[in-house]
C-alpha cells in the first residue's frame, strides 16, 4: 500500500510539472506571447525602447526558455509569482479566488450526487416505465445543454435585472460576511452547474444498477428471499455506486481545480476558473502557470484518492 | 444505458424471431451487425432523433438557399441604416439612439433635462411578417440573424463532426497501438493521456485556441492561418484524443487476451494485421458509438470555446459566438441568445439519444462510457 | 477490517473532507477587511456643510496601480487625482474650462523663459504629506527620477528634460536638468529644446512629488503618502480600494483650487460585470456606477430613474487607421473612398446610439475644434474613387481586437470595403496584444481599428504622438498610419513651440486638422460619450465632469 502510494504521489508530482510546462510552452511559442511581445505588453502605449530593454532585462525575458520556465516555477513555490498585467501576486489571487470556487463546487457537487443518486435509483428500479421514459428524456436535456447559455438564460428569467428577481444577479458574497446573501447569490449557479451532471450521473447509476440487477449473486440473495428494498441498498447499491463515486471524485476534482470557468464566468463569481479564463484572455503567463499547476494538484490528488477509495471498498480490485 | 422492457432476453428472442420469419430449410448465419441492425430498426425514438439530426444537417446546409431566396441577405452583410416593412409598416432595421429630446424627437447635443438617453436597439423577429426578412431579428450590426444561425450552425457542425472524425481516428490508433504492443510503447501512451486528464478540457482548450488565434499555426511545414475553421476543429480533437482513447485502450487490452488472438499470433499474422483484421472489428461498434456521442459532446465544446473567443473567430458566425453576442441584448431582444441555444440543444439532444439507440443495438450489456 | 468499521472510515473520510472544504470556503476571503468608518479629523478647512459619511462607487476592472508613477489609466487617475497632487493642475469645474491650468503644490503657474527652454516654480510653504512629513522641492526632482527607475509608462513625456534619458539608460546619477532648493522651494527644469505641452505634462499624475525616500516599486498596496484631500487607506487589486480623508489638508493652503470633499470616506469596490454593478446601485449597496450602463438595461433604468443618470463626452476619438506605406492605403484615391463610403451614421448606431459622428482629428470640447465636412456619405463617390485608383478587387484585412462593442465595428468596415470593391476580410487578435502587433512594422498593417482617449487637453498629445511623420518608430509606433507628409511635420514642429495656447495657435492646430484629413490617412468616426449613473440619494445638482478626469468624487454631495 505505502509503495503504491509512494509511486503515485511522484507520479503526481510529474503530471503536475509536465502540464505546467506545457502550458509554458504553448504561450512562449506564440508570437506575441514570448519575450519581446510580453515586455512590450507590460511597458504600456507610451513606452519609450529603453523601457522595454529594461523590462525585458527585470523579467528575464531575454534568457532562453527553459530558463524562464524554471525561474517561474521557482517563483511559484517561493510565492514570488506576480502577474504581467496586474502586478499582484498569483498565489494571493488564487487564494481570494478559493472561497467562491470551494463554494460552487461543494454546493453544486451535493446537489448534484443526491439527485443523480435518487434519480438514477428511481428510473432503474421503474425501468420501462413512464416514470423512467420522462426522467431519461429530461435527464437527456440536461445533458444537451451548455451550461453557459443555461447560466445567461437563468440569469435572464430569474435573477434580479431580468424578467423575475427572485435570485440576486451574480457576484459571490462570502460566508463569514453575510451567510443568507452567500447563499442566495450561489443557488443559480448550483443549479445551472448541477443540471449538467445530474443527468449524466442518472444515466451512468441507472446502467449500472441494471446491470448488477442481473448478477447471479443478486439472483441468489432474491431466491434466498430477501425483500428487494434490502437487496437494492445492501447489495446492488454499493456495487453500483462504486463507479459513480469514481466519476465524481474526478468531477469534483475538475471543478474545484477551475473547470467551472463556464458557470463562473457567466455569473461573475471572481472564482479561481474566471481569473483563469482572464489571464488566458490576457496572455497573462504566470497566473495560466499558477491555474494550471493548482487545478492539476487538485486533479491529481483526487485521483489518487479515489483509486484508494476504489481499492478499499473493493477488495478484488488491488493497486499495480 | 437505456435498456427497453424485455432486457435480458433480447439476443436470443430477436434471433428466434428472424429465425421464425426465414424458411426452414435455409440457415444463415446472422453477424452481429445484422442483429444490431433489427435491434435499432425498432427503436422508434432513436430513428426520429436520427432524422431530427439530418434534418438540422440539412438545413444548415441549405443555409445559402435560405440566404438568397428567403432572407435576400448574406450572414456578414450590415444593414444599419436600412428599413424594412413589418406589415407594410416601415422600421429601422437598427433604430437611432442617443440623447433624444422627449418633445421634438431630436437630439440633443449636450445633457440637458427634457433629454432622454435612448439606445440602438435591432429589430426583434418579424416571424415572416417582413417578406422573410429578418425572421428571426437582427443583431446590432444590422445581420440577419436566422441566415447567421444556418451558416452558424453549418460551422459550428463541420468543427463539430470534423473534430470528431480526426479524434476517434487518432484515438483508435493510439489504443490498438498501446494495447497491442504494451511495454514502453503504451507506457508513453498512458502517460500521455494521464497528463492531459489532468488539465480541465475548458482549460486547455482556451489555453490552446486563444493562443492559435492570434497568429494559426505554422509548425511542421504546415500553414493555417488565424481565422480558419482548421485551428477550432484540430484544438478540439487535440484536447479529446484522451477521453476517447483510454477506454478503448481498456478494450483492447482485454481483446488482447483473447484466444482468437493467440490463433492469429500462431497462424503467423504479423502486428498490423492483427490490429487492423482481427482487434479493430472487435472495437468497432464502440468507435461508433463513441463517434456519435463525441459529435454531441464537441458540438458543445465548441459553442464554449468560441463563446470565451477561444475557438470559432469572428465574424465566422457559429452557434457559440452567436450565443456571446446575443448575451448583451439578453433583455431587449432575448431571441438573439434564445435561437442558437436551442438549436445546439435540440441537435445535441438528436445526437444523445439516437447514440443511446445505437449503443442499446450494438451493444446492450455495454459498458461504453466517455468518462470526464 | 469488518464491514461496520469499513463504513465508518469511509464516514469520518467523506466528513473530513468536506469539512476541511468548507473550512477553505469560509475563511478565504480575509482580504476583504470591513473597514470601520473612520471619524473625519477636525481640520481648519471651510467645511462646506455638504459632507456625507461613505460615499461608495462601483468601479471596473480598469484600475491598473494605485501608484502615481505607473497608473495609466482613467481609472487610476480618477482616484488619484484627490490624493497625488502634482505641482499645477485642473480646475474641479464643468466644461472646457476644466481644462485650465492653476497652481496645486507651486505657488503660481510656471515662469517660462523667453526661448522656451527653462521653467521655474516654487514650492508653497509649510506643504505636509499625509504623514506629517514636510514637502521638499527636491522630492519633486526624486519623483520624476523615481519614475525612470520604475520604468513608469510615463517617462516617454520626461524625455524633453535635459539629462533625463541618460539617467533612464543608466539609472545612475541624477537628472541634471532639474535643479531645486529646499531652502527657497524652487524648482528649475531645463528643456532641450521648447514644448508646447510641457505644463500638462507637469500636471499629469507622473509629476505628482512623492517623498524622497518612496521605494522604486509599485507601491499600490502600500500607498504613498498623499498631499490632496484625501489619503489612499487600503487597496486590494480587484477588490477594493478605500480613501479616508487626509487630516493634514488645507483648503486655504491651495487657494480653493482643490476642494475640501464632501465625502468623509470613499469606498471603492471593483466589480467586473456590467449589469451587476447598475444592480447594486438600483439596490444601494453603490452610489454611483462608473461603468456604462447596458444598452440592454437603458430604457428600463431610464423609464425608473431617468433624473440619475448624466450623459458626458470625454475627449477620445474612434477611428479607423489606414496604412500609407501599404497597397492598396498608399493610394490617397483609396483613403478618400473609404472615408466617403462610411456612413458614420450607422457606426453611431452600431455602439448603442450613445455618441456623435465626426470626421476630424480633435473632439468637439476642445477650443482648437473646428468642424470640417470633407467626406459626405457618399457610396457612389466611392465606388468611382476605387475604380479610378486601379485597386479595385484587391485583398484587404481588416485588423481589430476582440473587446467590447470594437469588433463590431470592424464587423462594419469589412461589409463596407466589399462593397465598394475590395475583397475584405477581418482578422481579430486579442486584446492583450493588439496594439503592439498593429504597432509593429512588420506587421504591415493594412487597416485597423484604433481609439485614442486622450492624456491630457492639447492638440500634440493627438498630432504629435500619433500623426507626425518623424515619431514613427519600427515597434511600439502610435502612428500606426504611418503618416509623414513634411509640411504637416513641420506644422506641427513648429507649434510644438508654443508655450501657450493662443487663439492664433488655436486657428492654426484647426487647420492643421483639415490638413491631415485632406490626406485622409484615418477615418474618424465617432467620438463617444459615456453615462454616470447615480443612486436616488444622491444630489446631482454638485455633479461636476472635468474633462480630463471625468467626475470628481470629492465634489459630490448627498440629499
Amino acid at each position: 500500500m505505502v509503495a503504491f502510494l509512494v509511486r503515485r504521489l511522484f507520479g503526481a508530482v510529474l503530471v503536475c510539472v509536465a502540464v505546467t510546462f506545457i502550458v509554458f510552452l504553448i504561450f512562449i511559442v506564440v508570437p506575441g506571447g514570448g519575450a519581446n511581445g510580453t515586455a512590450e505588453r507590460i511597458a504600456g502605449k507610451n513606452a519609450t525602447p529603453q523601457n522595454v530593454i529594461n523590462i525585458e532585462k527585470q523579467w528575464g525575458f531575454d534568457k532562453p526558455f527553459y530558463v524562464q520556465y524554471w525561474r517561474l516555477v521557482d517563483k511559484m513555490f517561493t510565492n514570488k509569482l506576480v502577474s504581467y498585467t496586474s502586478q499582484q501576486k498569483v498565489l494571493t489571487q488564487i487564494w481570494e479566488g478559493m472561497p467562491a470556487t470551494f463554494s460552487l463546487s461543494i454546493g453544486a457537487g451535493i446537489i448534484f450526487l443526491f439527485f443523480g443518486i435518487l434519480v438514477g435509483v428511481i428510473s432503474a428500479v421503474t425501468a420501462g416505465r413512464l416514470s423512467d421514459r420522462v426522467i431519461t428524456v429530461l435527464a437527456l436535456i440536461g445533458i444537451s445543454m451548455p451550461v453557459f447559455w443555461l447560466g445567461i438564460i437563468a440569469r435572464y428569467y430569474l435573477a434580479e435585472g431580468g424578467l423575475t428577481t427572485f435570485f440576486p444577479d451574480g457576484e459571490y458574497v462570502s460566508l463569514s460576511s453575510n451567510p443568507t446573501a452567500w447563499f442566495s447569490h450561489l443557488v443559480l449557479p448550483w443549479l445551472v452547474l448541477a443540471v449538467l451532471f445530474i443527468g449524466f450521473y442518472g444515466r451512468v447509476l441507472r446502467g449500472n444498477i441494471l446491470d448488477t440487477i442481473n448478477e447471479d449473486y443478486v439472483r441468489t440473495a432474491r431466491a434466498k428471499g430477501l425483500s428487494p428494498r434490502r437487496i437494492l441498498i445492501k447489495h446492488v447499491l454499493r456495487t453500483s455506486l462504486i463507479p459513480v463515486v469514481t466519476l465524481f471524485g474526478l468531477d469534483f476534482a475538475q471543478v474545484v481545480g477551475g473547470g467551472a470557468i463556464l458557470t463562473e464566468t457567466v455569473f461573475d463569481l471572481h472564482g479561481v476558473g474566471e481569473y483563469a479564463a482572464q489571464s488566458i484572455n490576457n496572455f497573462d503567463l504566470p497566473p495560466i502557470i499558477g491555474v494550471t499547476m493548482y487545478g492539476a494538484f487538485f486533479i491529481v490528488i483526487f485521483s489518487v484518492i479515489v483509486d484508494l477509495f476504489y481499492a478499499y471498498l473493493d477488495p478484488r480490485i488491488r493497486p499495480t | 444505458m437505456a435498456q427497453h422492457g424485455s432486457e435480458t432476453e433480447f439476443t436470443l428472442d430477436t434471433a428466434t424471431e428472424l429465425a421464425v420469419e426465414e424458411p426452414a430449410n435455409t440457415i444463415r448465419g446472422r453477424s452481429p451487425w445484422s442483429l444490431a441492425w433489427h435491434r435499432l430498426r425498432h427503436n422508434y425514438v432513436a430513428f426520429a432523433a436520427l432524422g431530427l439530426f439530418i434534418a438540422i444537417v440539412a438545413a444548415c446546409a441549405l443555409a445559402s438557399v435560405y440566404a438568397t431566396h428567403v432572407a435576400g441577405t448574406g450572414p456578414n452583410a450590415n444593414h444599419v441604416l436600412e428599413t424594412v416593412k413589418v406589415n407594410g409598416k416601415p422600421q429601422s432595421v437598427v433604430s437611432a439612439g442617443g440623447l433624444i429630446n422627449k418633445h421634438t424627437g431630436k437630439l440633443c447635443s449636450t445633457d440637458v433635462s427634457g433629454c432622454e438617453l435612448v439606445s440602438s436597439i435591432p429589430i426583434g423577429p418579424t416571424w415572416f411578417n417582413a417578406g422573410g426578412k429578418f425572421v428571426l431579428g437582427a443583431d446590432s450590426n444590422g445581420r440577419d440573424i436566422a441566415v447567421r444561425l444556418l451558416y452558424g450552425g453549418r460551422n459550428s457542425l463541420i468543427v463539430g463532426i470534423g473534430s470528431s472524425a480526426i479524434c476517434v481516428v487518432v484515438a483508435v490508433l493510439l489504443a490498438l497501438i498501446a494495447g497491442y504492443f504494451g511495454g514502453w510503447i503504451d507506457f508513453i501512451i498512458t502517460r500521455f493521456f494521464d497528463l492531459f486528464y489532468a488539465f480541465p478540457v475548458i482549460l486547455l482548450g482556451i489555453a490552446l485556441g486563444s493562443a492559435l488565434a492570434i497568429s494559426g499555426f505554422h509548425h511542421f511545414g504546415i500553414t493555417i492561418e488565424s481565422g480558419s475553421l482548421w485551428i477550432p476543429t484540430l484544438v478540439i480533437s487535440y484536447v479529446e484524443v484522451p477521453y476517447v482513447g483510454r477506454p478503448l485502450r481498456g478494450q483492447v487490452l482485454s481483446l488482447r487476451e483473447k484466444e482468437f488472438i493467440e490463433a492469429a499470433v500462431a497462424q503467423g499474422a504479423g502486428p498490423f494485421r492483427i490490429m487492423f483484421s482481427e482487434l479493430l472489428p472487435n472495437v468497432a461498434s464502440s468507435v461508433l458509438i463513441f463517434f456519435t456521442l463525441i459529435i454531441a459532446n464537441n458540438i458543445v465544446l465548441e459553442a464554449a470555446l468560441s463563446f470565451l473567443g477561444a475557438g470559432v473567430q469572428p465574424p465566422t458566425p457559429s452557434w457559440g459566438t452567436l450565443i456571446s453576442d446575443g448575451q448583451d441584448l439578453i433583455v431587449t431582444r432575448p431571441w438573439l441568445a434564445l435561437a442558437p441555444g436551442i438549436a445546439i440543444v435540440l441537435t445535441v439532444l438528436s445526437l444523445n439519444v439516437f447514440g443511446d439507440g445505437l449503443r442499446d443495438a450494438l451493444d446492450p450489456r455495454a459498458k461504453v462510457k466517455i468518462e470526464h | 477490517m469488518n464491514r461496520t468499521n469499513r463504513w465508518k472510515w469511509l464516514l469520518t473520510a467523506t466528513a473530513l473532507a468536506v469539512g476541511v472544504t468548507l473550512i477553505a470556503a469560509a475563511c478565504g476571503s480575509s482580504s476583504k477587511k470591513n473597514a470601520t468608518a473612520s471619524t473625519a479629523a477636525t481640520t481648519t478647512a471651510a467645511a462646506t456643510g455638504k459632507t456625507f459619511p461613505n460615499f461608495r462607487i462601483a468601479y471596473d476592472t480598469g484600475t491598473d496601480y494605485l501608484d502615481p508613477g505607473l497608473s495609466y489609466t482613467v481609472e487610476g487617475w480618477g482616484v488619484m487625482w484627490n490624493v497625488y497632487l502634482p505641482l499645477i493642475g485642473y480646475k474641479h469645474v464643468n466644461g472646457p474650462d476644466g481644462a485650465t491650468i492653476v497652481p496645486y503644490l507651486a505657488e503660481s503657474l510656471p515662469t517660462i523663459s523667453s526661448d522656451g527652454k527653462t521653467y521655474t516654480l516654487t514650492l508653497r510653504k509649510g506643504l505636509k504629506y499625509s504623514n506629517g512629513t514636510p514637502v521638499k522641492a527636491s522630492d519633486f526632482k526624486a519623483t520624476i527620477e523615481r519614475d525612470f527607475l520604475i520604468d513608469s509608462p510615463g517617462v516617454g513625456f520626461f524625455g524633453n528634460i535635459v539629462g533625463a534619458n541618460q539617467f533612464g539608460k543608466t539609472k545612475k546619477g541624477s537628472i541634471t536638468g532639474i535643479t531645486t532648493d529646499d531652502a527657497t522651494g524652487k524648482i528649475t527644469i531645463q528643456l532641450t529644446a521648447p514644448q508646447g505641452d510641457f505644463e500638462n505634462i507637469l500636471a499629469t499624475e507622473f509629476a505628482a512629488p512623492l517623498p524622497a525616500n518612496t521605494p522604486a516599486k509599485d507601491q499600490s498596496t502600500t500607498p504613498a503618502p498623499s498631499t490632496g484631500p484625501y489619503v489612499i487607506k487600503s487597496y486590494s487589486p480587484n477588490k477594493q480600494a478605500i480613501l479616508v480623508r487626509n487630516p493634514d489638508f488645507k483648503v486655504a493652503d491651495f487657494g480653493g483650487n482643490v476642494p475640501y470633499g464632501n465625502p468623509d470616506k470613499i469606498t471603492i469596490d471593483i466589480i467586473g460585470d456590467d449589469t451587476v454593478a447598475l444592480q447594486r446601485v438600483i439596490n444601494g449597496q453603490d452610489d454611483y456606477d462608473f461603468h456604462q450602463i447596458p444598452p440592454d438595461r437603458l430604457a428600463s433604468t431610464q423609464a425608473k430613474y431617468g433624473a440619475d443618470i448624466k450623459v458626458y463626452t470625454p475627449a477620445n476619438l474612434y477611428y479607423f487607421f489606414m496604412n500609407t506605406r501599404v497597397a492598396p492605403f498608399n493610394n490617397l484615391k483609396v483613403r478618400q473612398a473609404v472615408n466617403y463610403a462610411v456612413d458614420r451614421q450607422a457606426l453611431v448606431r452600431i455602439y448603442g446610439g450613445l455618441a456623435t459622428p465626426t470626421e476630424n482629428v480633435l473632439p468637439p470640447t476642445y477650443p482648437q475644434y473646428k468642424k470640417h465636412t470633407l467626406y459626405p456619405y457618399s457610396l457612389a463617390k466611392a465606388k468611382a474613387l476605387v475604380t479610378a485608383s486601379g485597386d479595385k478587387g484587391m485583398s484587404v484585412t481588416v485588423w481589430n481586437h476582440q473587446r467590447g462593442l470594437d469588433p463590431k465595428a470592424g464587423d462594419y468596415l469589412t461589409s463596407v470595403l466589399n462593397s465598394i470593391g475590395f475583397k475584405a476580410k477581418e482578422k481579430i487578435i486579442n486584446a492583450a496584444v493588439y496594439w503592439t502587433t498593429v504597432g509593429n512594422q512588420a506587421t504591415k498593417a493594412q487597416i485597423g481599428f484604433a481609439d485614442w482617449f486622450q492624456d491630457y487637453p492639447h492638440p500634440l498629445d493627438w498630432f504629435d504622438v500619433l500623426l507626425n511623420g518623424e515619431r514613427i518608430t519600427a515597434t511600439h509606433n502610435n502612428n500606426y498610419a504611418d503618416f509623414d507628409d513634411k509640411a504637416i511635420n513641420a506644422k506641427i514642429d513648429a507649434l510644438k513651440k508654443q508655450p501657450t495656447l493662443t487663439e492664433a495657435v488655436n486657428a492654426q492646430w484647426a487647420t492643421v486638422d483639415k490638413s491631415v484629413m485632406e490626406q485622409a490617412p484615418w477615418v474618424p468616426f465617432l467620438n463617444r460619450q459615456f453615462t454616470d449613473f447615480f443612486n436616488s440619494d444622491m444630489d446631482l445638482s454638485c455633479y461636476i465632469n472635468n474633462v480630463l478626469y471625468q467626475f470628481d468624487f470629492a465634489t459630490i454631495c448627498h440629499k
